[in-house]
């Protein structure tokens, strides 16, 4: 933690300064909303998500071990919040070729078909990943996004979310074969 | 180059090139002011504070009790005082 942020968050535990408070907030923002941003619920707005965050954040920074990196701790919070929102909505059972947009259609195609999928598709692979997550249960569809497209190891998933490691290669695991599944049920409404 | 045959892990290659919405440089208009408004709505007072209001009544009350109490006690320590008073007196007189 910075000394500027020890400082902040000491002057808030104190005496709830609001000043502090909002010079938190404009520290932490970034960092909060790039979490939120990729583990969204769908149909969901994102600053009302960020909102709770920041919610939670203070109301819990009175626990906070200074000796502890806040930026880890505030990672933890962000994406506790996230999940409990993804399991607040409701989940959507399967997605059919019809749902998906065209560019999402032929991103399915050009998978199963084309040697290298064309990189001017990207956004609606996201788009169509996005999709396919959304399917998943939440912890399953939070671990995938952390070990797929944020790109972190197994054993940081298990420190920022408090699961061990065996449990998250085994989700991971489950998620990656349902997955798959959805993918080929598409391709195969395709034909 | 060996080519990833994974539809998923291709899949996933292809959305991590896509360039994520950056996260907005500024935040949007009051949304400090609704945070800061929301925790102040959702955070328990604290002890002391819960204490000090608690301990408002109880404290009225013994202040009250303190000046109510000497004026309603007979005062016997000044009426011993009033005759040791006169007793001296008395004697003075007599002596003289």
């Amino acid at each position: 933690m910075t000394d500027p942020s020890r400082a902040l968050v000491s002057a808030w535990v104190a005496s709830r300064d609001q000043d502090a408070a909002c010079r938190l907030i404009e520290a932490l923002h970034p960092q909060i909303s790039r979490i939120v941003q990729n583990h969204l619920p769908r149909g969901m707005d994102a600053e009302d998500l960020e909102q709770e965050v920041f919610v939670q954040f203070f109301r819990t920074l009175a626990r906070y071990d200074p000796a502890l990196p806040l930026e880890n701790w505030v990672s933890r919070l962000a994406l506790n919040v996230c999940l409990k929102a993804l399991r607040a909505r409701a989940r959507r059972p399967e997605w059919r070729w019809a749902d998906l947009s065209e560019g999402e259609q032929a991103v399915v195609a050009s998978l199963a078909h084309e040697p290298e999928a064309d990189s001017s598709q990207a956004q609606d692979a996201r788009e169509l990943l996005a999709k396919l997550l959304d399917v998943l249960p939440p912890r399953e569809r939070m671990i995938l996004t952390l070990l797929h497209l944020e790109e972190k190891s197994v054993e940081e998933i298990a420190a920022l979310t408090g699961w061990n490691a065996t449990l998250v290669k085994v989700r991971a695991f489950r998620a990656r074969a349902k997955m798959k599944k959805a993918l080929k049920t598409l391709g195969e409404e395709k034909l | 180059m060996k080519r990833n045959s994974d539809p998923l892990q291709r899949l996933f290659g292809l959305a991590r090139s896509a360039r994520p919405e950056p996260p907005p440089a500024d935040l949007s208009y009051g949304f400090t002011t609704r945070v800061i408004a929301r925790v102040n709505e959702a955070l328990p007072e604290s002890p002391w504070e819960r204490l000090a209001l608690g301990a408002l009544p109880i404290g009225a009350l013994a202040a009250l009790l303190c000046f109510l109490v000497p004026s309603l006690m007979p005062h016997e320590s000044s009426v011993a005082e009033d005759f040791q008073v006169a007793q001296a007196f008395i004697q003075t007189a007599i002596e003289q």
